[in-house]
C-alpha cells in the first residue's frame, strides 16, 4: 500500500517537472513586458497584470511603437498546418509502402540501412546543396518545395516504424487472403493495413511533430510567402525590447495545440501501437 | 474636399509660378499633393514643422523622386519593391511620426506610385540570406539590409552592386558640408565604400554611449557618502578607474541595484572591451598594424584591457554573460542599474513619457565613454557598431529604382524625419540630425551633444573581410577568460593566433589594403580635459 | 528414386515457386520504388555537390562572388580533409556531441523505462498524467529553447525553487559556466524527448506475453529476477529501436543549444551542428561540405556497429 502511494507521488513529481516549463510558457504568454524577465526586481510566478497584448501583437497589426513585425502570425500558422500535414502524408504513404515491401519481400536491398544513415546527417552539412538544388528547381518559398523535403527527411522514420509494425502481422494472414482470391496488393490494402491502424497513427504523430518543429530547413527554404511557425517565432524581435518573449510564448502555446490535439485523438492507438516484434517471441 | 482642392489648386498655381522661374525641369512631374509648401515636390505633410523635411526638385531627395517618376513614365519602374528590413527598422517605414504624419511607405507611394513591401529579416541572419539570394540567383529582394561592418564581406561575395555611376548621375547629399556626416568624408567612406566605390548606404549611427541615473547621482545622501569615500564629487567619471569606483559604490544587489550592466554576452559584449582597448593609445590603439596586418592585441594593452574586462564583472549582474539587450533594457527600465552602456536609442526608448513600462522617465542622463589619462590628456574613445545599412542587390531586377529609393531615404531631410521616429532603431549620424528640433525632442536635448561628441571620438570596429570571424574569435576567447577557462594572457594570445590564421586565409595583401582604407575614419587628435 | 510424375510435380512446384519469387520480386519493387526514387532524387545531388565542394577551397567570397559550380577554379584536392581532421575546433565539437549523446540517450531511456513501469498499473487520473508526460514533445524547440534560457537565469525560477528546497540561497548563473551550461543543455534535451522513450517503452511493455511472466512468478522469481530473465530479453528489440531512433536525433541537437547559449560560454556547448552553423555564417562553405563528408563517414562506421543487433534480429525472422 505504501509502495502504491510512493509510486503515485513519484508520478506526480515527474509530471510536475515535465509540466513546469510548459506552465512557464503558458504564463509568459499572458504577462506584460515588465514581467517577462527577472532582470527587473522580482520573479513573476503568475502574471500580476495578465494581458492579451501578446496575442494581439501577433495577430493584429498595431501601430504603436512596440510592434515592429510587418506580418502577422496567421499566415505562418496556416503554412505550418498545410506543409506539415502534406509532408507527413508524403512520408507516410511512401513509408507504409516501402515498409511493407521490406517487411514482406525483403525488397529494397540496403534501403533500410541507408535510410537510417540519412537520418544521422547534421542538416547544416547539406543545407547549401539542398538550397542550391531547390533554387534551381524553383521550389524555394513554395508549399510543395518544403513539403517534399519534409517528406524525404522523415522517410527513414516512417519506413522503419511501419516496417516493424508489419513485421508483427504474421504473413500467414496475407497468404490466407490471397488464397481467398485477393491480389497481393488487395491483401495488403484490405487485410494487413487495417490491422496496423495503431502503428500508422503513432508514426504519423511522430512524423508530424518532427515537421512541425523544424526550423533550419524552413528558414533556408522559405522567404516571405511560406514561412512556418518556427521561422516566424525567430523573427519576433523589436527595436525597443529585443526579443519579444511574451509573443513568442503566446505563439508557442498556440503552436502546441495541433500536436496535442492530434495526440489526444490517437491516444488509444498510441498505447496499443508499438510492439516491435516482441509478440512473436 | 473643397478646402483641399483650393489648397491643392493654390499650391499648383504657386508651384507653376515658381517652377516657371526655375526652369522646365522643375515643371516636369509636378503634383498637387496637399500640404506641401510652395516649390516643394515632396516630403512628409500633416504636422507642425513638416516644411523642414520637404524638398524641391533640385535637392537630393527631389532628384531621386524625379528620377523615379521618369522611370515610371518610361515604364521601367516596378509597381512594388521588396525591401528586406530587420524587425527593429520596420517601425520607421510603417508608422507615421509625429502625430498626423503619414508613414514613410505611404509618402513614397504617393510620390512615385511604387509600393514598398517590407520583409522581416532578422538582423543576425541578414548576411546569410543576402548571400543565399545572390548565390541561388533567386532575386527575392529588391533592396537589401545589412550591418555596415559586414559590408566588405558582402562586397567580396559579389552580392552588392557598385552604384558609383548612379551616384554621379543623381548626386546624393551625403557629403554636404552643412548637413553631412559628423565624421565627414572619412566616415562616409568608411560606412559606404569598399575599394573606393559606393556599395552600400548607411542609415544608422550606432555608437556606444553611456547612460546613468541622474537621480541617484544628484541625491544628496549619495553625494555625501560618495565624497566621503572617494574624495571627489559624484558625477559621470572621466576615467575607467573612476567608473570602477562609481559602480562599486552603487552595486547593491540585495537592494536590487547593480553597479553597471554594459553587456558582456556573446556577440555584443566584446565592443565594451574595444572601448577599453582603443582608449589605450594616442590618438587610439589600433587592432592591426596597417602595414603588416599583424594583430596588436597580444600586448600589455590587450592584456590590461582583458583584465579590466574581467575584473569589472564584480559589479555586474550574476547573469551578465547571458544577458542580452532585452535583459539590459528591461533592467534599466525597472531602475535596476546605476550606469550602463548602450546604443543611442536608450534615452529615446526608456526616457519616453509614453513608455508606460519605464520607471526611469526623467531620471537619466547620458555621457561620453570614460577614458584614460595619457601624457596629461584625457583620451575617451568609443566604438561605432553595427549600423544598419541598405544596398542594391548586384543582380537586382530594379537596380536604378532601388538606388533612388535609398538616395531618397538617406538624404538629409528624409533621414532626419525617419530617424526622429522612436518606433525603430535608426539612430542619428548626420549634422542635420543633431540640429533638428523634432529629433532632439525624441532623443532629448541633453543627449544630442553626447551623441555628437561620442561620434567624434568613436573608433571603427573591425570592418575588413572576414569580420564575423575576427569578432567571434576575439569574443570566444574573451568569454573563456570571463569564465576562467583561460587566463587573460592566454586569451589574447589565442585571439592573435586565430586572427593571423584568418588573415592568411583571406589573403594578407587584401587585408592590409582594407585596414589602410579604414584608417582615415579613426578619431584623430581629439582630447578632453578632465573634469575631476 | 523419383517417378516421372513426382519429378514433374516437383518441377511444377519449383516452377510455381520460381514464378512466385519473380512476383514477389516485382511486388517488392513496386512497394519500395516510390521511396527509393524520392531518396535518390533528393539525396544524391546534395551528397555529390558536397563531395565536389569539399575538394575545393571555394567560398562565396573567393574571386569576388564566383558561383558554386565554378568552384573548380579553386581546386584543392585533399587539403580540406588534411586540415579538418587536425582542426581542434572541429574535433572538439565532435567530442562534445558524443558526450551529450552518450549521456542524454541512456538517461532518457532509463527515465522512460521507469515511467513505463509505473504506468503499467492503474491509478487515478492516469489519462491526465499520460497526456501531461507527453506534452514536452509537442512544444516547438524554437520556443522550448528560450523558455529554458529564462528558467536558468541566476534570478530565475530554477534557482528560486532550489533555494526553497535546500534552504540555501542559490544564485548560480547556470548558463555562464562551461560545465553547468552543458548540464542545462542536456536537461533541455532530456525534458523534450523522454516522453518519446516513455511512449515506445510503454507500448513494448504492454505487449509482452503474460504467460512467461506468470510462469516466472509461479516459479518463485522475485521482481528483479523476473525483470532480468524475462522482461529485459523480451524488451530488447524495443529498447534497441528506441536507442537508435533517439540516438540518430541526438547527434543533431541544435535548437535548444543555439537559443540557450549559442554554443557558449566560449565554445563549451559547441556541438557539431552549432559548429557547422557558425562556419556557414563565416561563409566557409567548402569547409562545411568537407565536415559534412567526414561526419557521414564517421556515422557510417558507427552505425554499422549500432545496427548489428537489428541486422541479427532481421536474420532471425
Amino acid at each position: 500500500m505504501i509502495k502504491k502511494i510512493l509510486k503515485y507521488v513519484l508520478i506526480i513529481f515527474v509530471a510536475a517537472l515535465f509540466f513546469f516549463p510548459i506552465y512557464w510558457m503558458a504564463t509568459m504568454a499572458f504577462k506584460p513586458f515588465p514581467e517577462w524577465t527577472a532582470a527587473g526586481e522580482k520573479l513573476y510566478w503568475f502574471p500580476e497584470q495578465p494581458t492579451l497584448d501578446n496575442f494581439r501583437e501577433i495577430f493584429v497589426r498595431r501601430t504603436d511603437f512596440k510592434t515592429d513585425i510587418s506580418s502577422t502570425a496567421t499566415g505562418p500558422i496556416i503554412n505550418s498546418l498545410i506543409i506539415s500535414s502534406l509532408g507527413t502524408l508524403m512520408a507516410m504513404v511512401l513509408g507504409i509502402m516501402a515498409g511493407y515491401g521490406i517487411s514482406r519481400y525483403k525488397a529494397g536491398g540496403q534501403l533500410p540501412f541507408f535510410l537510417l544513415q540519412l537520418r544521422m546527417f547534421p542538416p547544416a552539412a547539406v543545407l547549401i546543396p539542398v538550397m542550391i538544388m531547390w533554387a534551381f528547381l524553383r521550389m524555394v518559398d513554395t508549399w510543395y518545395g518544403l513539403a517534399i523535403i519534409y517528406g524525404v527527411v522523415t522517410l527513414p522514420f516512417s519506413t522503419w516504424l511501419m516496417k516493424t509494425f508489419f513485421d508483427d502481422i504474421p504473413s500467414e494472414l496475407d497468404e490466407a487472403a490471397i488464397v481467398d482470391g485477393c491480389s497481393s496488393f488487395g491483401a495488403f490494402l484490405k487485410v494487413v493495413l487495417p490491422l496496423t491502424k495503431g502503428g500508422i497513427a503513432s508514426t504519423a504523430l511522430f512524423v508530424f511533430i518532427l515537421n512541425w518543429s523544424d526550423f533550419l530547413i524552413a528558414f533556408i527554404l522559405t522567404d516571405r510567402k511560406w514561412g512556418t511557425i518556427p521561422v516566424y517565432i525567430n523573427k519576433l524581435q523589436s527595436a525597443t525590447v529585443g526579443q519579444l518573449y511574451g509573443p513568442k510564448a503566446a505563439l508557442g502555446l498556440l503552436a502546441a495545440i495541433p500536436p496535442i490535439v492530434f495526440g489526444i485523438m490517437i491516444q488509444k492507438y498510441l498505447v496499443r501501437g508499438l510492439t516491435f516484434g516482441a509478440i512473436k517471441k | 474636399m473643397n478646402t483641399s482642392f483650393k489648397v491643392g489648386a493654390g499650391a499648383f498655381v504657386g508651384f507653376h509660378v515658381i517652377g516657371l522661374s526655375k526652369g522646365p525641369s522643375s515643371v516636369f512631374g509636378s503634383t498637387s499633393k496637399a500640404g506641401l509648401a510652395a516649390g516643394m515636390i515632396g516630403g512628409p505633410t500633416g504636422f507642425e514643422g513638416c516644411e523642414r523635411y520637404q524638398y524641391g526638385p533640385d535637392e537630393a531627395p527631389g532628384r531621386a523622386i524625379e528620377g523615379l517618376r521618369k522611370l515610371k513614365a518610361a515604364g521601367k519602374a516596378p509597381k512594388e519593391m521588396v525591401m528586406a528590413l530587420p524587425p527593429g527598422c520596420v517601425g520607421h517605414w510603417e508608422t507615421g511620426f509625429p502625430k498626423g504624419a503619414k508613414p514613410a511607405m505611404e509618402v513614397f507611394l504617393e510620390e512615385t506610385g511604387i509600393k514598398i513591401t517590407p520583409v522581416d529579416l532578422v538582423a543576425t541572419e541578414m548576411s546569410t540570406k543576402v548571400i543565399q539570394d545572390y548565390q541561388t540567383g533567386a532575386r527575392a529582394y529588391d533592396v537589401y539590409s545589412l550591418w555596415g561592418a559586414e559590408g566588405p564581406d558582402l562586397v567580396m561575395a559579389g552580392a552588392l552592386m557598385n552604384v558609383d555611376d548612379l551616384v554621379k548621375q543623381y548626386k546624393p547629399d551625403w557629403n554636404d558640408s552643412k548637413t553631412g556626416y559628423v565624421g565627414g568624408d572619412a566616415m562616409l567612406t568608411a560606412t559606404s565604400k569598399v575599394d573606393g566605390s559606393f556599395y552600400f548606404i548607411n542609415m544608422d549611427g550606432d555608437e556606444q554611449v553611456w547612460v546613468y541615473r541622474k537621480d541617484l547621482f544628484e541625491d544628496p545622501k549619495e553625494r555625501k557618502d560618495f565624497k566621503a569615500k572617494y574624495g571627489w564629487d559624484l558625477q559621470f567619471p572621466d576615467t575607467w578607474e573612476q567608473l570602477d569606483q562609481v559602480a562599486d559604490f552603487f552595486h547593491r544587489p540585495d537592494k536590487g541595484l547593480l553597479g553597471c550592466t554594459d553587456l558582456r554576452n556573446q556577440y555584443w559584449g566584446f565592443t565594451n572591451w574595444y572601448q577599453r582597448y582603443n582608449s589605450m593609445g594616442d590618438p587610439a590603439r589600433y587592432f592591426f598594424d596597417e602595414n603588416t596586418a599583424k594583430p596588436l592585441i597580444n600586448s600589455p594593452e590587450g592584456i590590461q584591457a582583458t583584465k579590466e574586462h574581467i575584473a569589472t564583472m564584480r559589479y555586474h549582474s550574476k547573469d551578465a554573460l547571458s544577458w542580452g539587450w532585452p535583459q539590459q533594457y528591461a533592467n534599466m527600465a525597472a531602475g535596476g542599474t546605476a550606469v550602463t552602456c548602450a546604443y543611442p536609442n536608450m534615452p529615446k526608448f526608456l526616457d519616453d513619457p509614453n513608455n508606460k513600462d519605464s520607471k526611469i522617465v526623467g531620471k537619466i542622463r547620458s555621457a561620453i565613454s570614460p577614458g584614460r589619462m595619457t601624457n596629461g590628456k584625457l583620451i575617451r574613445r568609443s566604438t561605432w557598431w553595427p549600423n544598419v545599412a541598405h544596398a542594391v542587390p548586384s543582380k537586382g531586377k530594379y537596380a536604378e529604382a532601388a538606388y533612388l529609393l535609398l538616395q531618397w531615404c538617406s538624404s538629409a531631410k528624409i533621414s532626419t524625419w525617419l530617424v526622429a521616429n522612436p518606433g525603430g532603431y535608426y539612430d542619428p549620424w548626420r549634422k542635420m540630425h543633431f540640429q533638428d528640433p523634432i529629433l532632439s525632442k525624441s532623443y532629448h536635448e541633453w543627449h544630442v551633444p553626447v551623441m555628437v561628441g561620442t561620434l567624434q571620438r568613436a573608433c571603427p570596429p573591425i570592418m575588413i573581410p572576414g569580420v564575423l570571424e575576427y569578432q567571434t574569435v576575439l569574443d570566444t576567447n574573451l568569454q573563456e577568460a570571463l569564465t576562467n577557462q583561460k587566463s587573460p594572457e592566454q586569451a589574447v594570445a589565442d585571439a592573435e593566433k586565430g586572427w593571423e590564421k584568418i588573415t592568411s586565409r583571406n589573403g594578407r595583401d587584401r587585408t592590409i589594403k582594407a585596414i589602410k582604407a579604414m584608417r582615415p575614419a579613426w578619431p584623430k587628435a581629439i582630447y578632453d580635459k578632465p573634469n575631476i | 528414386m523419383r517417378t516421372w510424375r513426382e519429378s514433374n510435380v516437383s518441377n511444377q512446384d519449383s516452377q510455381i515457386t520460381h514464378t512466385k519469387q519473380l512476383d514477389k520480386g516485382r511486388l517488392g519493387l513496386f512497394f519500395t520504388l516510390p521511396a527509393q526514387t524520392a531518396l535518390l532524387f533528393i539525396v544524391v545531388f546534395p551528397l555529390l555537390a558536397s563531395l565536389y565542394l569539399s575538394f575545393t577551397t571555394w567560398s562565396p567570397m573567393t574571386g569576388r562572388g564566383t558561383l558554386w559550380y565554378q568552384a573548380y577554379q579553386f581546386w584543392a584536392w585533399f587539403s580540406n580533409y588534411w586540415n579538418i581532421i587536425t582542426d581542434s575546433a572541429f574535433l572538439l565539437s565532435l567530442v562534445r556531441t558524443v558526450i551529450i549523446v552518450v549521456v542524454v540517450v541512456p538517461v532518457e531511456l532509463l527515465i522512460g523505462l521507469g515511467l513505463a513501469f509505473l504506468f503499467l498499473e492503474k491509478f487515478p487520473l492516469k489519462k491526465l498524467f499520460h497526456s501531461v508526460i507527453l506534452m514536452p514533445m509537442m512544444i516547438v524547440p524554437a520556443v522550448a529553447g528560450f523558455i529554458f534560457y529564462m528558467l536558468f537565469q541566476s534570478a530565475g525560477p530554477v534557482n528560486a525553487i532550489l533555494s526553497k528546497i535546500l534552504f540555501v540561497e542559490i544564485t548560480t548563473p547556470w548558463l555562464t559556466g562551461s560545465v553547468t551550461a552543458m548540464i542545462c543543455v542536456m536537461l533541455a534535451d532530456i525534458w523534450q524527448w523522454t516522453p518519446l522513450m516513455f511512449l515506445i517503452l510503454l507500448s513494448g511493455l504492454m505487449a509482452l506475453p503474460e504467460d512467461q511472466l506468470n510462469a516466472a512468478r509461479i516459479l518463485g522469481a522475485n521482481w528483479w529476477q523476473r525483470f532480468r530473465m524475462v522482461t529485459l530479453p523480451l524488451l530488447k528489440p524495443v529498447i534497441v529501436i528506441a536507442l537508435i531512433l533517439r540516438g540518430m536525433e541526438a547527434i543533431k541537437i541544435f535548437d535548444a543549444i543555439w537559443l540557450m547559449t549559442k554554443g557558449g560560454p566560449g565554445t563549451a556547448t559547441e556541438t557539431i551542428s552549432v559548429y557547422l552553423t557558425k562556419e556557414l555564417r563565416y561563409l566557409h562553405w567548402s569547409w562545411v561540405a568537407t565536415a559534412g563528408v567526414i561526419v557521414v563517414i564517421l556515422i557510417s562506421f558507427a552505425s554499422i556497429h549500432a545496427l548489428k543487433p537489428i541486422k541479427e534480429q532481421e536474420e532471425q525472422t
